[in-house]
């Protein structure tokens, strides 16, 4: 599951994944992450494929197919000896070092089996990042290395064959968006060769799957030879030597890591910044395709939570996780004194989520932010390391191993953005403890600002709506809904509730309950008479987990069908919903992103013994059950989005998102 | 029929405006009107003296120069009820505020008299005065007058959407400048009360850019079907017809109180050619309509409008005929509304003159207006541009957010 998050942060947003991906962009990913601890051990294990290289802004498929095919030697690039320009080359040649190995090494020595992937997927877990935010906290450790190597290079000449690698570098870089072309480089870069273009933009699938698994044999030559390497110096300069590049990377990172970190992360943070804010801005990342079968594995390698895969998985959703039920919660509970890395608080939050102890957009989110904050308060940062990108990172961990509990809601992704934005936006002034205060400030702020006051606010405007004599039909349990219901009541304002419900959740019951003890009138029943009720009703009144940028209405399954009745009877559909759950996505259909939940649930009917024709569907082949979490209500049958923004039509959405960042995460 | 219409009685009440006393039917129509609003003042209740009738609709009957029988009865009521029409204004709840909302009220009603200018207008002007005879020291205090002003204004009046919408915006536009924060006190002022003329200025000038902006729709021969009286269509017709285009109207009788007649004489003293409809032929003349203008009472959230009872019809008709409904309306009118359904807004009433006897026990559907959704509107024509519906709610999320 780790590999969604590093996927999101690393793939460019714009291609979208679905179905096949050629098996190196996975792997692309990970490396960049170094800042965290473990690597520096093994400093072959840093070498795996292209990853390195990759530039958080860049346009992965092209530059797989560059990186192979030039094996520039990065180091030669970055020869800036002063400072303040080696701030600026160090991004491209921390990332290049490792192609320039690759490409070196494919040369000379052919294949030997890739050991270090492993590792490196350790690596990029921790730093890796749900959301593009993280990546500065990358760049830092990169870079660190990139400036030792700009030194290296520097002492070291063995300048000759790379100048003609050289050349193809530069393209990468400004391809890449990384965009910091150095100064002496400048020049070069016009003679860069027109091939190298032209295949970069041509190289079909299939070539760069070839060039990858080149890349792959070539990543564990140079591996083979970096260990080599490395054994036999322990200095770093000679090992850099040696391989021209191999291995040393991660060693010298580790030696000097206390010089260059430091003065890399000062360079670092003024640059990225701003490119980092306006790729914020761009599109989303995409998110993690299950039916993709190496970054699966991956993902496995290292989950915190083992899931087994279901046996007959929904054909249509394979893109979604699907795994066993219940099968994990003792053994993750078990666990629960032997965490390492993990905050109690989240894994306690956890598993919740697992366990459905918490539920609902609201909830879940608020419980999550107050784990995070609990795990702020007890964070200290570790020697040689920055607050920002350290914090970043272990946000990010925290949040793959929410992941693995369950599947982020929207609003939770929003939250963390915020934090994260948050995070990454602390004046570098403060001290630890300022930080901290500010963070726990911050994130008390978004929950009272964004989730309690708003909810108020929309209370207060959907009151207004009711209407003496009104007939309220509300589907399953939304926490805003029921406020709406309380308060007009407490108003005394005179109507009748219907709540419907479905199975396999019957959260209606609950929300049934807590109304018939403030006196409401309720009348229950299921979505099967949803057509029969509607003439009746006057209202409707809808939760929801997210609406999208085309007024897509993403809730509890079985919403989509009760706005549809209502709208062909003609009752005004009224959706209740937080801006901070608004999502700039657009999404047509509820196939594409949805969750899955324990198709058990459905086979089975609660207190019905002689309903057991499905007891052993697991045996048959061709069976399959499928029990959708959410699905999608089209903009056409809603009549009215409550925000705390007020009360809105559908097409109004893309307003209020945008209004609603310029707000939030500036 | 002409007797009771428009220009014939907005003549005689300019004539008339003075002597109040006269037993003359306008002039005692008049009389209470004025005495409406200056028993208004004194009681400082601010409150609609006649919760049957809209207030907005007196407003409109007063410049419209429509009479029913019921008004006319009514007012007799009233001035045979309190005859004293002089009772000093100021003598009003507490003794700080009580000369400021008299001038507000009064300024709004001596601006409203005017009958070319809309009633949010009035309100935008008579809050400059506001401004400009403010003794205010601070920004807090001005402000907090201003505030005061306009909610009197506003409820004045509660029925009447452009003028709750005019002074909210007056107030956005207004007060909501990021320099006041910096200035001293006096340039400050200075600069909300040019803010405040240039709003008031665009808002009068809102009505020729809206006629300007929907020329490019009206082309030659063209059949254009409108219903009652709005000062923005009628502006609409005559720029069209003053730019020499070729077109017929048909003009709905406009019960119950007929303004489509007085439309339909306005536009024949232009020498367009017209024809009257009763309202319940629109349907049976719509092959023949090319497009359908309409004016707003107000336009709310979701992007459709509140207007005169049958718009929604007459929309729904068209709709299922597949011809275009244009709104004109100016921004101003522009409400932070949102109505479900035909009963979710407050209902602004009015008599309805049947001619005959109505029984007692019958009932009689007296809301002057009804709620147009947003898809059956084609387009709107407004001092902001041509719209569609959705872009309301776009505009009034920046106006107040």
């Amino acid at each position: 599951m780790d590999s969604r998050r590093t996927s999101r942060s690393v793939i460019d947003p714009k291609v979208r994944q679905v179905g096949f991906i050629p098996a190196a962009a996975p792997q692309l990913l990970p490396d960049r992450t170094q800042s965290c601890p473990p690597l520096a051990s093994s400093p072959p294990s840093d070498l795996s494929p292209t990853g390195n290289s990759l530039s958080p802004v860049m346009i992965p498929p092209p530059r797989h197919a560059s990186d192979n095919i030039h094996l520039p030697s990065r180091a030669v690039t970055v020869p800036g000896p002063a400072r303040p320009a080696a701030g600026d080359e160090l991004p491209v040649g921390s990332y290049n070092p490792s192609e320039s190995l690759l490409g070196l090494s494919s040369g000379s020595s052919p294949v030997s089996p890739p050991l270090s992937k492993v590792n490196d997927l350790e690596f990029s877990e921790n730093s890796s990042d749900w959301f593009r935010r993280s990546d500065s906290g990358k760049y830092a450790t990169s870079f660190a290395g990139g400036g030792v190597d700009a030194t290296t290079a520097k002492s070291s000449d063995f300048v000759e064959n790379d100048s003609a690698n050289l050349f193809v570098e530069k393209p990468l870089n400004e391809v890449s968006g990384a965009g910091k072309v150095p100064s002496t480089a400048v020049q070069v870069k016009n003679d860069l060769p027109p091939s190298s273009n032209s295949l970069k933009g041509k190289t079909t699938k299939a070539e760069r799957r070839a060039l990858q698994e080149s890349q792959r044999a070539a990543k564990a030559a140079a591996k083979a030879e970096g260990n080599k390497a490395a054994a036999a110096s322990g200095g770093v300069a000679p090992a850099y030597k040696k391989g021209n590049f191999s291995g040393k990377q991660p060693s010298q990172k580790k030696d000097n890591s206390s010089v260059t970190t430091s003065i890399a992360a000062t360079e670092k943070k003024g640059l990225d910044r701003p490119q980092d804010k306006e790729r914020k801005k761009d599109v989303p990342p995409p998110r993690m395709q299950f039916d993709d079968k190496n970054r699966v594995e991956k993902a496995k390698r290292h989950a915190v939570v083992k899931q087994t895969e279901a046996r007959n998985r929904v054909e249509l959703f394979r893109h979604l996780p699907q795994y066993e039920h219940g099968t994990q919660l003792p053994d993750l509970t078990s666990k629960f004194f032997q965490l390492d890395s993990m905050h109690p608080a989240i894994y306690k939050v956890g598993l919740q989520f697992l366990a459905g102890d918490i539920s609902g957009g609201n909830a879940r989110c608020i419980a999550m932010l107050k784990s995070f904050q609990e795990s702020i308060n007890n964070y200290s940062t570790p020697p040689e390391k920055t607050l920002v990108r350290d914090l970043t990172g272990k946000v990010s961990s925290y949040v793959s191993f929410l992941i693995e509990c369950r599947p982020l809601s929207i609003s939770m992704g929003n939250a963390i953005r915020f934090l994260k934005s948050c995070i990454v936006n602390l004046p570098l002034t403060l001290s630890e403890s300022e930080a901290k205060a500010t963070l726990l400030s911050d994130i008390d702020r978004f929950i009272n600002h964004n989730i309690i006051l708003a909810d108020k606010v929309i209370v207060q405007h959907a009151v207004t709506k009711i209407r003496d004599g009104d007939v309220i039909l509300t589907y399953a349990s939304s926490s805003v809904v029921e406020m709406i219901l309380l308060s007009a009541h407490e108003l005394g304002k005179k109507f009748r509730v219907v709540i419907v419900d479905s199975r396999p959740k019957l959260e209606g019951q609950s929300l049934l309950r807590r109304l018939l003890v403030k006196g409401l009138r309720c009348t229950y029943t299921h979505i099967n008479a949803v057509s029969y009720i509607m003439h009746e009703v006057t209202r409707v009144f809808l939760g929801a987990s997210s609406v999208f940028a085309n007024g897509t209405l993403y809730s509890r399954v079985g919403t989509a069908c009760v706005a549809m009745v209502a709208h062909a009877f003609g009752v005004p559909v009224l959706v209740c919903c937080e801006a901070y759950k608004f999502h700039e996505r657009v999404q047509l259909d509820s196939i594409c992103s949805n969750e899955l939940g324990n198709p058990d649930a459905i086979s089975k009917v609660h207190d019905r013994m002689d309903v057991n024709l499905l007891d052993n569907w697991i045996t048959k082949e061709n069976l399959q059950l499928l029990n959708l979490t959410y699905d999608a209500t089209p903009a056409d049958y809603i009549s009215m989005i409550i925000t705390d923004y007020g009360m809105v039509p559908t097409t109004s959405v893309p307003v209020i998102v945008r209004q609603y960042r310029e707000h939030l995460w500036v | 029929m002409w007797w009771r219409s428009a220009s014939f009685i907005l003549d005689k009440q300019f004539q008339d405006e003075e002597k109040e006393q006269e037993v003359d039917l306008e002039s005692r129509r008049l009389t209470r009107l004025s005495l409406s609003n200056s028993t208004m003042a004194e009681t400082e209740t601010l409150q609609n003296p006649n919760p049957k009738i809209s207030a907005y609709y007196q407003t409109r009957a007063a410049h419209h120069g429509v009479v029913t029988s019921d008004w006319l009865a009514q007012a007799q009521a009233a001035v045979g009820r309190d005859p004293v029409e002089t009772t000093p204004l100021g003598a009003s709840k507490s003794a700080t505020d009580s000369s400021k909302s008299f001038s507000v009220i009064d300024e709004f009603n001596n601006w409203r008299k005017q009958p070319d200018l809309a009633e949010a207008v009035a309100a935008i002007r008579a809050l400059a005065s506001v401004i400009r005879s403010s003794e205010a020291t601070t920004m807090m205090e001005l402000e907090i007058e201003l505030k005061k002003a306009s909610d009197s204004l506003k409820s004045w009046d509660t029925t009447s959407i452009s003028l709750t919408a005019g002074c909210d915006l007056f107030m956005r536009y207004v007060t909501r400048t990021r320099a006041l924060e910096y200035e001293d006190f006096n340039s400050a002022k200075s600069r909300l009360m040019e803010r405040a003329e240039k709003f008031g200025e665009i808002s009068c000038k809102a009505r020729r850019i809206i006629a300007m902006v929907s020329q490019d729709f009206i082309f030659d021969g063209c059949t254009i079907l409108v219903h009652g009286f709005s000062r923005v269509v009628f502006e609409v017709l005559k720029t069209a017809a003053d730019n020499k285009k070729l077109f017929r109207v048909f003009c709905t009788e406009g019960r119950p109180d007929r303004t489509g007649l007085r439309l339909a004489n306005e536009l024949a003293k232009l020498d367009v050619p017209v024809k009257l409809l009763i309202d319940s032929a629109v349907a049976y003349s719509m092959d023949e309509v090319d497009m359908i203008f309409v004016g707003a009472d107000g336009v709310v959230e979701s992007g459709g409008i509140i207007n005169m009872m049958g718009t929604y019809q007459i929309a729904l008709v068209a709709h299922s005929m597949s011809k275009p409904v244009y709104v004109a309306a100016e921004s101003y009118k522009f409400a932070r509304l949102y109505p479900l359904d035909q009963k979710d807004m407050a209902p602004a009433l009015k008599p309805i003159d049947f001619g005959v006897p109505i029984p007692s026990r019958v009932e009689v559907e007296t809301s002057a207006r009804d709620y147009t959704p947003p898809q059956y509107l084609t387009l709107l024509f407004t001092d902001l541009g041509v719209l569609t519906p959705s872009v309301v709610s776009d505009e009034l999320i920046q106006l107040y957010l």
